[in-house]
């Protein structure tokens, strides 16, 4: 037994680092590190939030190339190329490969105080996009303002509304295909663009520029035209490393496609987020409120507002527990007689999680999710998964 | 004969016996660079990122009387400029090691070998006390901060009294040692060891030859 695992020993001892090249000198540097995650779903069907499948169980694979290069002390340049069952699980059951990640980054001075950054990055809009790694998130699933479908339709722009349900209202989302739905912010939003952003001991900015608006599906981010593009900021404070509060507004056009007599200009996303976080030894306590609205030809601004609180507690070196609670409120849609009526259903999600990184460059993630949708009696509300990361 | 007397005698024979010391070269493999000290997402690094530390060996010698002292004192090991002071650290066992952060925001030091598994959790600057970890058994720990993924460093835990570390080049100096025959060690990685035997007499300093690996027990 012993002669049969060595092999997988040696393997895990020299995982972790993955491969780096380059001259001595240290002008240029290219490193790369393959990582293997793989997560199995189960619970009630249809599956809550973003997850695409239909089945009792499913089987998630990702492998994922990073890519990191330096010239000189200034320059740098990261890749993520992922194949997997599709961005949000199941929604490419067949397998697909994507770049998430191709950025340039130029940091001006010695220090964080200004970079500039262009190519395919996460949005820069809260906090938890820049701790969505599999490794840094002790979830495996996104909180609830960037995994939760709302019932505006980006893909119908003429007629956006989730219709035709009881009374005019709106039809249990999860009857219908996920794919003609926005969230409020669809996962880390790898949009492209371009943008700047720095840091300082109690301060941090960033400003970018980039082709799709925060709600929009992962097929809007590789389209490189710019001509509705999506602005967005972020200020963020923090009195010492305890503490770091951040402001995010971003403002762009939602829809993702042209449609007749409708000016995508004037169908606008703005969106507002307030994102807290204290940390202390073993705690991290962190939450975020998002308040978007998307803007309509005919059915008033449709509003949505959504929070979550999560905190992360290590019970011993490598062993995390953690909880997250979070809630998403909508307003009421005007009707085609003036009358108002509901657009998207008001929704809890609480979270329990667990992880266990049994070597550096191996953790084990466990979660279970109760998502309790209103005046949708079919949707999904059970979800458990177990996960696995490896990083090579 | 009376005790403090026989006391006496044995510290003044011991304060007379003239100490040698042990140079030599280690061959030092070549140590692959670190990650690109870059963070991926911003709101991790606020402040300028030093270069990491040079590489170094361990050197130290294990025979009669040179057990690690019971209660060996504190050392530090700093976070600063987002790497670690010292790429390695060699410490007698039972030494407990505190390790303050320079830097303005967290660092989070953990090491999950199988010589010494701790987690010293979100620390921020100037926090006192520093966390601590007690290495109470021999071997090498790897050190790596849970929020900057390319700070690495590596602990090694020795049963001696009498070690040191090498220059990047490879090159030390181990001095201060009585007379006597010693095993001597030294240590780049988990792969890289050797071991020879010294002989120390007369105050002077005998070149130790490491072309020759051998296996650290």
């Amino acid at each position: 037994m012993k002669a049969l695992l060595l092999p997988f020993t040696a393997a895990l001892a020299c995982a972790q680092d993955g491969i780096t090249f380059g001259p001595e000198n240290g002008t240029f540097q290219i490193d790369i590190r393959p990582s293997l995650e793989a997560v199995i779903w189960s619970g009630d069907t249809p599956a809550p939030a973003l997850l695409g499948y239909d089945d009792d169980a499913f089987f998630a694979p990702r492998f994922s190339l990073d890519i990191d290069a330096a010239a000189g002390e200034n320059f740098t340049f990261h890749s993520t190329t992922r194949w997997d069952r599709g961005f949000d699980a199941g929604s490419a059951p067949d397998g697909e490969l994507r770049i998430d990640e191709a950025f340039l980054r130029w940091r001006v001075f010695d220090d964080q105080r200004l970079n500039f950054q262009v190519g395919k990055y996460a949005s820069f809009f809260g906090s938890w996009s820049g701790q969505h790694d599999f490794f840094d998130d002790p979830f495996l699933l996104a909180p609830l303002p960037y995994s939760q479908l709302i019932g505006v339709s980006p893909t119908s722009p003429g007629s956006p509304l989730n219709t035709g349900g009881p009374g005019g209202g709106a039809v249990p989302l999860s009857l219908k295909s996920k794919d003609q739905w926005a969230s409020m912010i669809w996962g880390a939003g790898y949009g492209i663009g371009g943008g700047a952003f720095g840091s300082t001991e109690h301060f941090d900015y960033a400003l970018e520029v980039k082709n799709a608006a925060l709600s929009s599906h992962p097929d809007a981010w590789q389209e490189i035209n710019f001509s509705h593009p999506t602005v967005t900021a972020r200020v963020g404070y923090r009195p010492d490393a305890t503490w770091a509060f951040g402001l995010s507004a971003s403002r762009g056009s939602w829809p993702e496609v042209n449609a007749v007599g409708v000016d995508r200009d004037n169908l606008v996303q703005n969106s507002l987020g307030l994102d807290v976080r204290w940390a202390r030894h073993d705690w991290i306590v962190s939450g975020e409120v998002v308040l978007t609205e998307f803007e309509t030809a005919s059915s008033g601004d449709l509003q949505a507002a959504s929070w979550f609180v999560q905190a992360r507690y290590k019970v011993s070196p490598g062993v995390w527990l953690a909880a997250r609670v979070g809630q998403m409120l909508a307003n009421d849609a005007v009707g085609p007689g003036g009358a108002a009526f509901a657009w998207q259903s008001d929704v809890w999600r609480t979270e329990l999680g667990g992880g266990w990184r049994i070597r550096p460059s191996v953790l084990l993630k466990a979660g279970y999710t109760f998502t309790h949708t209103e005046d949708d009696p079919v949707a999904g509300e059970h979800l458990w998964g177990t996960g696995i990361g490896w990083r090579f | 004969m009376h005790f403090p007397t026989l006391f006496l005698l044995l510290a003044l024979h011991a304060e007379a016996a003239p100490t040698g010391a042990v140079t030599g070269t280690l061959p030092l493999p070549a140590r692959p660079r670190g990650r690109i000290a870059v963070e991926k997402y911003t709101g991790t690094i606020s402040g300028k990122v030093s270069p990491p530390p040079p590489p170094r060996a361990g050197v130290w010698i294990e025979g009669t009387g040179t057990a690690a002292p019971a209660a060996p004192p504190k050392i530090a090991l700093n976070q600063t400029g987002y790497q670690f002071a010292q790429s390695l650290l060699v410490v007698p066992l039972r030494t407990t090691v505190e390790f303050p952060n320079d830097d303005p925001d967290f660092h989070n030091v953990f090491s999950l070998s199988r010589t010494k598994r701790f987690d010293a959790g979100r620390y921020k600057k100037s926090e006192r006390p520093a966390p601590t970890a007690t290495f109470d058994k021999p071997g090498l720990v790897r050190l790596q901060c849970e929020i900057h993924d390319h700070m690495k460093a590596v602990i090694l835990v020795v049963d001696s009294r009498y070690f040191t570390t090498t220059d990047a080049a490879g090159k030390f100096t181990l001095t201060g040692l009585p007379p006597g025959t010693y095993t001597l060690y030294a240590q780049f990685d988990e792969k890289a060891k050797w071991s020879t035997s010294v002989t120390i007499s007369g105050g002077k300093t005998v070149s130790a030859d490491f072309t020759q690996t051998a296996t650290v027990p």
